[in-house]
């Protein structure tokens, strides 16, 4: 009997040996990496600034559009969002852009455009959001006469 | 050795995938548009004008009244100023007005106003502003006592 409970015992020490030596491991080294990524967009073209009206005495009334939204995504610290016209706006008139701030970051308000870059928003970090409200004010003075035109306005998210 | 290059040749293609991330652009076009504006308006109504003095021998003394003045915000050039009182003034009276004129443009001076539109300033340009009004009330000594009220109505209209 002693000598059965041996071989068993033994018998169960082997197969089990024998288990562990069936199976082989392997490795895989896995690397990643998550590069910095910052997209803007905006929704599209705002309405026509039409300026029609005026108080006698005063400049025209300006022109508003409130229509157009903007999106940003950025995995990285301290960005701005920056914006220019293709060409420079007639004598007497000015166009404006005010982007409204994403969570963190701080608008400039009311910014005149120009051919060159012009900080909107400064202090965006690491933040994904969407339907930012781009209000856009076309004035003129008196001495600007009548006339129509288009500017294409170029934003740019970039490091502050 | 072609080891190290294949590396040299990924991380060359990373560092470039990384900048090229780094800034990102979206445009939109914006279309303006000026149409003609021409708008004039007055500041209230000039205060009684009386007469009620005179030289021995002479007409009564004029009266005048520079207490009032014109607005107006005007983008298309080649405007003018008329003006004109809704009925004749009585006999042996006369009502006079002088519009202060914007720069550039031209005063008449004292226009004796009637019931049809005479020119106070011409040559207006793409401007706004506000300038005085003068009215002058004179009556010769064979004008009879009475007293009336005369609308003046100015319009900017094309020269």
């Amino acid at each position: 009997m002693k000598k059965l409970l041996g071989i068993l015992v033994a018998a169960l020490f082997i197969f089990a040996a024998s288990q562990a030596m069936a199976g082989n491991t392997a490795q895989q080294t896995v690397n990643f990496q998550i590069n910095g990524i910052n997209e803007i967009s905006v929704s599209g073209n705002p309405g026509t600034l039409t300026i029609n009206s005026a108080t006698a005495g005063q400049d025209p009334d300006p022109a508003e559009d409130t229509s157009t939204t903007y999106s940003v995504t950025t995995n990285e610290e301290n960005k701005k969002i920056v914006g220019k016209i293709d060409s420079a706006m007639p004598n007497y008139t000015k166009l404006e852009v005010q982007l409204a701030a994403p969570t963190g970051g701080t608008s400039a308000g009311y910014v005149e455009l120009g051919t060159s870059d012009q900080n909107l928003v400064t202090g965006i970090s690491k933040l994904s959001e969407a339907g930012k409200q781009i209000s856009y004010k076309f004035s003129a003075q008196a001495e600007a006469g009548t006339l129509s035109g288009s500017r294409t306005v170029t934003f740019t998210l970039t490091d502050s | 050795m072609k080891k190290f290059l294949s590396f040299l040749v990924l991380s060359a293609f990373l560092a470039f995938g990384s900048l090229s991330w780094a800034a990102d652009s979206d445009t939109q076009d914006v279309y303006c548009e000026l149409k003609p504006i021409t708008v004039f308006s007055v500041s209230g109504n000039p205060g009684p004008l009386i007469i009620d003095q005179a030289n021995p021998s002479e007409d009564p003394q004029p009266v005048t009244d520079g207490s009032t003045w014109y607005s107006f915000s005007n983008n298309v050039p080649g405007k003018k100023i008329v003006g004109k009182i809704n009925s004749a003034m009585p006999q042996y009276t006369k009502l006079e007005i002088n519009l202060n004129a914007p720069p550039d443009a031209t005063s008449l001076g004292w226009v004796e106003l009637s019931d049809g539109n005479q020119n106070l300033v011409t040559g207006i340009n793409r401007r706004k502003g506000s300038y005085t009004i003068f009215y002058r009330f004179s009556a010769q000594i064979e004008a009879e006592p009475f007293s009336t009220t005369k609308t003046v109505t100015l319009t900017m209209t094309d020269n």
